[in-house]
């Protein structure tokens, strides 16, 4: 069966991102699940959130600070909870602190969080 | 009775449209084919490149969780997949969006063949550009023989397995590292610069820019595992195009502008599965039928007695 020379593109990108615009219209298109699930359970159960808000998602590239201005906790407990050392700065990104502190993953932070702030 | 194209001098740079009302020669028709093409491949390619781009400043700039560049690639799914099916998780940085990706791709190369790789692919695109830079300043191109070429294009698998092994082995996206897509689209090389650590994506990221400077998408002929995979998947595409041998008059001038290097004017009955379906063949063939785009069952057997093994399936 011969058709039209454009139907080649027209079909394989209309295919391609029909999908991916179905998976987001039935809310299949997750693109930071971990994220998500953080964001979830920092929100819902703030312990002292200091500015009334605890809406914060953690990625790499958020500082222990803003996590700690978003959700109240202090930055000690943070740390102890993460396994972090006590000396650690606050104003270092959680990927920065993947590479100096060894052993030491961002999901760890976000465990911490999800478990402070669901007591 | 002369082939069509025969009737028109085989080239006049500069030559204008037709005017209203007259109708267009062979070689008119040819042209404006083949700028339609042009025009559109660049359209769309532009705006995937635009895409990514900014997913990615989005990404490096948003501190709320806009997503990666590693979540919307395709073939992160396939890294993922034996972590998946032994452990039951991802690899991290793998998300639900990357086999959303991967399942529109599956579905889009079974019936349409593999255009992602020459109408969407942003790295493609920039490989393209590299080609016309080159074009421009009058450089010279890389050609190897049609054994080093057949045998080159197999390192793609190569690549994929140890992408493969590697990922399972370490349980992490280890190809991430080195993959020239993501040192280029990433773009952590303006947002979070660490020479120590990039050093080697850069080194090799260079090296390849150079390569497809010399040679035509040296990367997507013979290096991306990704294009290994939809090489493969591209055999079972239902529509695809086909050369017929009884209208092809054997003139080859769809030979020379397929990015991918594929003797066009050889294979019976079907275009290489490395085609990435640009079109580029199709805008320049002067004889109407010679190839089309047709469908057929898939996996079905081919003509074997073709004279190119190298390109026919």
């Amino acid at each position: 069966m011969k058709v039209n020379k454009w139907f080649l593109p027209i079909a394989g990108i209309i295919l391609l991102f029909g999908v991916i615009g179905l998976a987001q219209i039935t809310g299949y298109w997750v693109t930071n699940q971990r994220a998500e699930s953080s964001t979830s359970s920092v929100s819902t159960t703030p312990t002292s959130p200091a500015d009334g808000s605890a809406d914060i998602t953690i990625t790499g590239q958020t500082t222990l600070r803003q996590i700690i201005d978003a959700t109240g906790i202090p930055l000690a407990t943070l740390l102890a909870e993460a396994g972090l050392p006590a000396d650690t700065d606050p104003e270092a990104t959680l990927r920065s602190l993947k590479d100096l502190v060894p052993g030491f993953e961002p999901s760890s932070v976000r465990d911490a969080v999800a478990r402070l702030t669901s007591r | 009775m002369k082939p069509e194209h025969e009737d028109t001098p085989p080239s006049r740079p500069g030559q204008p449209l037709p005017p209203i009302g007259r109708r267009p020669s062979a070689f008119q028709r040819r042209r404006m084919a083949v700028r339609s093409v042009h025009r559109w491949r660049w359209l769309v390619r532009i705006a995937a490149v635009a895409l990514i781009v900014t997913v990615a400043v989005r990404h490096s700039r948003d501190h709320g969780g806009a997503p990666s560049v590693d979540a919307v690639c395709p073939f992160g799914a396939v890294e993922s997949a034996w972590t998946w099916l032994t452990t039951g998780t991802a690899l991290p940085k793998i998300q639900p969006s990357n086999v959303v990706v991967a399942i529109g791709l599956l579905i889009s190369i079974l019936l349409a063949g593999n255009v992602f790789c020459g109408w969407v692919c942003p790295f493609g695109t920039v490989q393209d550009v590299l080609t016309k830079v080159r074009t421009w300043l009058r450089l010279p191109t890389v050609r190897l023989s049609a054994r080093v070429d057949r045998l080159a294009r197999h390192l793609r698998f190569v690549v994929l397995a140890l992408v493969l092994v590697q990922s399972a082995m370490t349980a992490r996206l280890w190809f991430a590292d080195f993959d020239p897509f993501v040192t280029m689209f990433g773009l952590h090389w303006i947002f979070e610069p660490e020479p120590t650590k990039m050093w080697l994506g850069w080194g090799l990221l260079a090296i390849v820019l150079i390569a497809s400077v010399l040679i035509e998408r040296a990367w997507c002929r013979y290096l991306c595992p990704l294009g290994g995979i939809l090489s493969i998947l591209g055999r079972a595409s239902l529509f695809r195009i086909r050369r017929r041998e009884d209208s092809c008059t054997g003139c080859n001038l769809c030979v020379t502008p397929c990015p991918m290097g594929i003797d066009v004017a050889k294979p019976v009955p079907a275009v290489s599965s490395d085609c990435i379906g640009c079109l580029e063949c199709l805008a320049q063939c002067p004889t109407g039928g010679a190839l089309e785009v047709s469908a057929r069952l898939p996996f079905t057997r081919v003509n074997h007695a073709s004279p190119s093994r190298e390109v026919s399936r």
